[in-house]
């Protein structure tokens, strides 16, 4: 069977490098499955989940901040602004941060300008996303 | 000459600097390793980023629909200025502050109106000392940035140049040579300049089949451009961050070596002192005994 090379790329370096059968992204028209010998295509990605099946029985999964995905030849590449490893979220971390973003926002409504409002919304929805996959 | 007492106590103090400097000095090491790595890091991202927007470029109609490539008429420069928030760093705050009031004294000179943005409590203190009004300051990360501190950034900078607050943005910035030397960047980001690559129409053909944009090719480029801002500014807080660290080990390594040498010649003077001390006792003593005899 012909198989995909798959990489997940953040500003922190690759996440994921390896074989993959099958790779599943949040793409911003739709989810978006992709096998071997797809069209080519770059896709924009929402905060979500990226599933990798590495295996016919293994499949990778990471939650994933927004970003592109290309698919060229047997490339499949998704270039994020985060991603982290499903089985290693911190569920007690991320509630904390969720509830910090939630307060934050809270505090901005009531008028306090010190509050960065957009990055109080978007570390809410990072949070959010990491714990709706973590608990599947 | 100073009591032996004197020179003891200084002794002291001299010792207790340096063992401060000594810590300082092992602290930026680890986080000066640990920001080279990062930077190392970023550029499989960046790397990405880059042929992503020339491929989606390339395959543009036309680039006239992006507000942040356009070149407007140039009547209000911006500039950022990325220190750290702390100091004890050497000249590193000092030469990216001089280099900012220098590019905006050209800027005046031009008849350019100046607006200030600042990441960094240092360089932030330092320019509203100066009397500049600043537009946004952004501070509490620049010992370790995270991207989405970039992400802040660029949002506030894509929203106001939209808004039409200035038409070219200067990001000034230390860049990381090397533990030892870090050069002064001044980098035009806004309006973000094109890679050379990036010729608008000309396409080369997908490895097989037609490419498919999803969006299309034209939306897709504004994310992509809002991105490669954030990528830019994130690499420069990477590059801030290291320099930071870099220029505090040095910093502190030369104190650490000035401690080192105060110390030894207070110890000849005090060594001096006990001498004449001695002697002066000897004297008194003989002279004692001369009298008695």
């Amino acid at each position: 069977m012909a198989i995909l090379h798959c990489e997940i790329i953040t500003p922190e370096g690759h996440a994921f490098t390896g074989e993959a059968e099958m790779v599943v992204v949040p793409g911003s028209e739709g989810g978006l499955g992709v096998l071997p010998r797809h069209q080519p295509i770059v896709s924009r990605l929402e905060v979500g989940e990226i599933r990798v099946r590495v295996s016919a029985t293994e499949w990778r999964s990471f939650a994933t901040a927004d970003g592109y995905f290309s698919m060229q030849g047997d490339k499949a590449i998704a270039l994020v602004e985060g991603a982290v490893a499903t089985e290693s979220i911190d569920v007690a971390v991320a509630e904390a941060k969720a509830v910090d973003a939630r307060a934050r926002i809270q505090q901005s409504e009531e008028g306090d300008e010190a509050v960065n409002r957009f990055r109080a919304e978007r570390d809410l929805q990072y949070a959010e996303n990491l714990l709706r996959i973590a608990h599947g | 000459m100073a009591s032996l007492q004197d020179i003891r106590r200084r002794i002291h103090s001299v010792k207790n600097t340096s063992k401060i400097t000594k810590a300082m000095e092992l602290v930026a090491g680890a986080k000066l390793r640990r920001a080279q790595v990062r930077i190392e890091s970023l550029r499989p991202f960046a790397n990405g980023m880059h042929e992503l927007i020339s491929e989606t470029a390339s395959r543009t109609g036309s680039l006239s629909g992006q507000p942040l490539l356009e070149r407007r008429e140039i009547a209000k420069t911006a500039i950022l200025l990325m220190s750290g928030d702390r100091g004890l760093a050497g000249a590193f705050n000092a030469s990216v502050l001089r280099r900012a009031l220098d590019e905006a004294a050209v800027e005046r000179a031009a008849g350019r109106e100046i607006v200030w943005y600042a990441a960094g409590r240092k360089g932030a203190g330092s320019l509203r000392f100066r009397g500049a009004e600043l537009r946004e300051v952004w501070t509490g990360f620049t010992d370790r940035p995270v991207y989405q501190d970039a992400e802040q950034i660029s949002h506030a900078l894509i929203e106001h140049y939209g808004a039409g607050e200035f038409d070219r943005l200067i990001m000034v910035f230390n860049h990381f040579d090397s533990p030892l030397v870090q050069t002064v960047h001044a980098d035009e980001i806004l309006p973000i300049p094109l890679p050379a690559a990036a010729v608008v129409g000309e396409g080369k053909p997908a490895i097989s089949g037609e490419l498919l944009f999803e969006p299309e090719a034209e939306v897709m480029l504004g994310p992509l451009l809002q991105t490669a801002l954030e990528t830019e500014v994130f690499r420069a807080l990477l590059e801030s961050t290291a320099s930071e660290h870099g220029a505090r080990m040095t910093a502190m390594r030369s104190a650490s070596d000035n401690a080192k040498e105060l110390i030894d010649r207070l110890t000849l003077d005090m060594n001096r002192a006990r001498q004449a001390e001695i002697t002066q006792q000897l004297l008194e003593v003989v002279a004692g005994a001369d009298a008695i005899s």
